[in-house]
């Protein structure tokens, strides 16, 4: 016997409510993965593998500062609207210090004697995928 | 509620493709450099957890700053009349293959090189300091240079059981140069057996593209800027390609003025002073893509070129980017598929160079 649904030939109002569903649920997954607007950096601070602090670059307003607790050699990391160093360092090498301001999504400054390392990453996705060098 | 159900099972799916676009991220300390994985796949994190494990146990072969490490034993017994040291079967086949890869290059990457860098403060320690730095004489350079020989570092025995020797006193040897390279070949398969088709291997910089993005297209990969190294000059599009890059902005130190990196020239013992500011080596062969950058800084710019035309197509093939102390940027015609270059603003200006 075929089924009752074989055989009919115009939509019915279940019909009408899948196709109505469907958009719906395609609208709020479009809304939910919507690419953010504007350019927030963040910066992770990853101690021995432990994360010691977050910090809002874009969301500053002034210069901070910050010591970081635990680390081998004391290291001060300082940020500002928009970009983080390492200011200071008792480290031996100074690779750290020397590295500068990272302002960009993906960049990062890596303390190895002290195995600190500052991510920082933005809402906008990253032009490339990895840097060689 | 019949008709719903192919709803329901579509929102299902839509909900499993954005959790495999999620990598697994691991970090670690190994080789004196850090190192991040991002892996895709479903059984991703025991990959990072297997493949951290391996690079721990290459960091144990190849080592220098480590006593017990095959490199740190085949040092030690160096000029010993009954010195033959048994060597694990990675290290046996790194060591043939940088001697091959020394052949091939004329010299200019020599795993040997361990004594001179020693004498300039850039050998042994896993943590530099400024102080450790110093600049050689010439004579003490003139005295070391005859145990820069690859030709005297001797590996034999079967593939499973490898010996190695040093047959002359004070020779050493020095990973530096190919062990991140080689590593990568070694993790890549480990990764694809565990079902990882898509990652981004970063060994310290030398970064390994596996397979393709997720979505299917190739990786982006961007060249860092030897002048500001914040950023980077270009763009290069890979899939299952390694690339490394050798430049004298990586280490360094200022005496009376002069800045000394530390690529040295075995042929002088010297930093090398070959007119170019970075290179960048991409092949499918980590390895070979390692020491190449490396021997290509030493050769030159000309001399790379020729290299690349005679031997650029053999077994894994390779690709040069070279940045001339000028601004110029000389590419292999290879790469020029989805090349982005972003260099024209800080003054760098490309060429496509072709066979």
């Amino acid at each position: 016997m075929r089924s009752s649904a074989a055989e009919r030939t115009r939509p019915t109002f279940w019909d009408a409510l899948v196709v109505l569903a469907v958009l719906a649920a395609a609208g709020s997954l479009l809304f939910l993965f919507r690419p953010r607007s504007g350019n927030f950096l963040t910066a992770r601070i990853v101690l021995d593998h432990e994360l010691v602090a977050e910090i809002e670059l874009t969301a500053l307003t002034g210069p901070v500062t910050l010591e970081v607790p635990g680390a081998p050699y004391p290291i001060t990391v300082e940020a500002e609207p928009g970009r983080i160093r390492i200011a200071h360092s008792g480290c031996p090498n100074q690779d750290c210090v020397h590295t500068g301001w990272v302002s960009r999504s993906g960049g990062q400054i890596v303390c190895l004697p002290n195995r600190l390392v500052i991510s920082v990453s933005g809402s906008n996705a990253p032009e490339v995928d990895g840097i060689t060098g | 509620m019949k008709r719903l159900l192919p709803l329901f099972l579509s929102l299902f799916l839509l909900a499993g493709c954005s959790g495999a676009d999620t990598p697994v991220t691991q970090q670690l300390f190994a080789m004196n450099t850090t190192m991040t994985l991002t892996l895709y796949g479903s059984r991703a994190s025991d990959a990072a957890l297997s493949a951290q494990q391996a690079i721990n146990r290459l960091d144990g072969l190849w080592s220098r700053t480590k006593a017990s490490s095959d490199v740190s034993r085949l040092n030690a017994t160096a000029g010993d009349p009954a010195p033959e040291t048994e060597v694990a079967p990675e290290t046996g086949a790194l060591l043939s293959r940088a001697r091959e890869l020394g052949a091939l290059t004329g010299g200019a990457l020599d795993i040997t090189i361990a004594p001179i860098m020693d004498a300039w403060g850039f050998g042994t320690t896993s943590v530099f300091q400024e102080s450790d730095f110093r600049v050689p004489s010439r004579t003490e350079l003139d005295a070391l240079l005859p145990l820069v020989d690859s030709g005297r570092l001797h590996v034999s025995g079967s593939a499973e059981a490898p010996l190695a020797w040093l047959d002359g006193p004070g020779m050493a040897v020095d990973l530096g140069a190919v062990a991140k390279g080689r590593a990568a070949d070694l993790l890549v398969p480990l990764l694809t057996d565990s079902g990882v088709t898509s990652a981004i291997l970063d060994l310290g910089g030398n970064l390994t593209a596996l397979g393709t993005r997720p979505d299917g297209t190739p990786w982006r990969i961007g060249v860092k800027d030897p002048r500001n190294t914040e950023t980077y000059f270009c763009i290069l599009s890979l899939s299952d390609k390694t690339c490394s890059t050798s430049g004298s902005y990586e280490r360094k130190f200022e005496v009376d003025g002069t800045t000394y990196h530390h690529i040295l020239d075995p042929a002088t013992g010297y930093p090398a002073e070959s007119g170019l500011l970075s290179v960048t080596a991409v092949s499918s062969d980590g390895m070979l893509a390692d020491g190449l950058s490396t021997a290509c800084y030493v050769m030159g710019a000309e001399q790379s070129v020729r290299l690349w035309r005679e031997h650029g197509l053999e077994g894994a093939g390779f690709d040069l980017v070279l940045v001339r102390e000028d601004g110029s940027v000389w590419i292999t015609e290879g790469l020029e598929d989805g090349l982005d270059f972003r260099g024209e603003e800080a003054g760098y200006t490309y060429e496509i160079i072709r066979r």
